[in-house]
């Protein structure tokens, strides 16, 4: 009898409090960056690190506080912000329309996709000056080169999702007598959606990198005119507060993304939305 | 006797051991530029083995890189311009000093001009007319020494910056802008001023020292490491460099022993033709070795005053011209 009750008490401390919190993939995803802030806080202080090169995150935190206060980084970000999202709408929109076209047409596939898979390797920053000499110096540039970056992660994706559609269902949409319209709409469209927003997320982060990229030229406003500026002139916590932005927009946009693929495509499983954000 | 021989052997023992010393290697970082005549001059000359000094040349990009090299010690001497970059570091502590001049805009020697578009020469005559132009000027908006020139330009005819239509493009895509009616006019350093005239691109408008008279736009930078702890071969180094500056002065100012120079010229830096150097402006070497350091505070307040430092920075304490004494004393005055 004394022994059931030592059982059932055992069972009712359950996992120790350290393995309850590892165990929690919310908890991790929050524990890890703080651990290493506090590495790099410790290391910085401690002068393991050199902070004239690697200034403690207080500091940073300290100048980013600075920095949102004046409107400097506001200013910056909001000019960002706009570059990616006008970049984004022009690379996302003709990607998806191309990709549903090409996956529903052999002939056009076979006519466009050996073109497009050539361009595609090309690393889109090195076009940068040809597209400056075309566009000019101006905001245009700017948003061709993250439509272009953009284009090829949507396209490809939207060209997967809809190539592998189980032919049944164009078959079963044909024999209802629907239009090319309707086959689009109804059933291109929505099987491709998770392969679209796979390629969104992709085409998101890759529009941050040329963005960052793109900024250093022809602009004084932008997160990266912040951070080539900041290192120009060696203002090194600058430069930090201008990463940890960018990181930070790259991280809340796939948030964003994430959580309008949840409303709107509705029937994929979870885990599918897992695979995407890791 | 054989006590006589031992000594004997021993002094000759001595000898070859001094005469097979090492040299001492010094890390020198450069942009091939001509401004950068100083240190290939006294390379090729043999001025840097006379001081047992070899040097390893090393080319870097920019002056946050210099900043970076110089403060780990990876390089031991730079040329850089003295930007707000250099105030920064400064700032923060790390160790690099300002020790000699490495080029100015001296009257007949400012080498970083203005140049106008062909066809536009009767429209701009003056810097007023400047109003409302599209100009390329190379490193505005990242506290280089080319915005207070801009500035001092702008000044003479009672105008700012946001009077023109700046473009802020590298020197080559400036000449490219030019060239291409892009821009109505463009800060060309030499020799792409000369190169501009000479293509019928554009008109020589105003140089360097027309703009900011004495403009301090690059110094000799030696790293902490190096002035501190080898301050024997920081000084060798010094009166070797200045032995270069003096035969550049002998040749583009005294006209002296000039075709060896410009062939040193035209090997080393990034100018291969010969003929340019008979054309371009050249830049003003100090054959002295000294910095404007009245110049380099005003640019450094300037620097202040547009949010390109946060703090003021002691300039003279950012300069340190006991290597460029010591040379002096043993060189004498040029």
């Amino acid at each position: 009898m004394s022994n059931e009750v030592r059982i059932s008490a055992q069972a009712a401390k359950g996992p120790s409090l350290f393995r309850r919190l590892t165990a929690s993939h919310g908890f991790m995803a929050v524990a890890s960056p703080i651990v290493l802030l506090l590495l790099w806080e410790v290391a910085a202080q401690a002068r393991l690190l050199d902070p004239r090169f690697f200034p403690a995150p207080s500091s940073v935190l300290g100048e980013l506080v600075t920095l949102t206060l004046s409107g400097e980084l506001p200013i910056n970000l909001g000019w960002t912000v706009q570059r990616v999202l006008i970049g984004f709408v022009c690379g996302a929109v003709p990607a998806i329309l191309l990709g549903l076209v090409m996956g529903l047409s052999p002939l056009l596939n076979a006519l466009l996709r050996p073109t497009i898979a050539a361009i595609y390797p090309i690393p889109k920053i090195a076009l940068f000056p040809l597209i400056m000499l075309i566009f000019g110096l101006g905001e245009t540039s700017k948003w061709v080169i993250v439509g272009i970056a953009v284009f090829f992660q949507v396209f490809f994706s939207t060209l997967a999702g809809v190539v592998n559609i189980e032919h049944i269902y164009l078959d079963v949409a044909t024999n209802f007598g629907a239009s090319r319209w309707q086959a689009y709409r109804t059933v291109a469209l929505p099987a491709a959606l998770p392969f679209i927003f796979t390629g969104c997320q992709l085409g998101l982060g890759m529009a941050l990198i040329v963005v960052v990229v793109a900024e250093q030229f022809g602009t004084k406003l932008g997160l990266g005119f912040m951070i080539w500026r900041s290192w120009q002139i060696f203002e090194v916590r600058d430069m930090f507060v201008a990463l940890i932005v960018v990181a930070l927009l790259g991280y809340g946009s796939q948030l964003a993304m994430l959580a309008l693929e949840r409303r709107l495509v509705q029937w994929k499983p979870k885990s599918g939305s897992q695979e995407v954000k890791t | 006797m054989k006590l006589a021989r031992r000594a004997a052997l021993a002094a000759m023992l001595g000898a070859f051991s001094f005469g097979a010393q090492a040299a001492d290697t010094v890390k020198v970082s450069v942009y091939q530029s001509v401004s950068d005549a100083g240190i290939y001059i006294a390379n090729d000359k043999g001025y840097f083995k006379e001081q047992g000094i070899e040097i390893d040349v090393v080319q870097l990009d920019s002056v946050s890189s210099v900043v970076t090299a110089l403060a780990s010690g990876q390089i031991d001497v730079a040329g850089g311009a003295p930007s707000a970059a250099i105030y920064n570091s400064v700032r923060q502590g790390i160790g690099i000093r300002i020790v000699a001049d490495k080029g100015s805009m001296r009257k007949g020697g400012g080498y970083i001009c203005l140049v106008v578009r062909k066809g536009l020469e009767d429209q701009i005559k003056s810097v007023a007319d400047l109003k409302g132009r599209k100009v390329a000027w190379s490193g505005t908006g990242i506290g280089t020494t080319n915005e207070p020139a801009l500035d001092h330009m702008l000044k003479q005819a009672n105008l700012r910056d946001s009077d023109l239509l700046l473009q802020n493009l590298t020197f080559g895509d400036s000449l490219a802008a030019l060239a291409s009616g892009s821009v109505d006019a463009a800060y060309l350093i030499e020799p792409l001023a000369q190169s501009a005239e000479q293509k019928g691109i554009g008109k020589l408008f105003m140089t360097g020292d027309q703009m900011y008279l004495d403009q301090q736009v690059a110094v000799l930078l030696y790293g902490a490491n190096f002035a501190a702890k080898k301050p024997d071969v920081a000084k060798r180094f010094m009166v070797a460099y200045l032995k270069g500056v003096r035969d550049y002065n002998d040749a583009f100012v005294k006209n002296k022993d000039r075709a060896a120079i410009v062939s040193i010229l035209t090997k080393n830096t990034t100018v291969k033709a010969a003929a340019l150097y008979d054309k371009m402006v050249m830049p003003g070497l100090n054959p002295d070795g000294a910095v404007n350091i009245a110049g380099m505070t005003d640019d450094m307040k300037w620097f202040q005053s547009k949010g390109y430092l946060k703090e003021p920075v002691d300039v003279a304490k950012a300069v340190n011209m006991s290597f460029v004494d010591a040379a002096i004393k043993q060189l004498g005055q040029y």
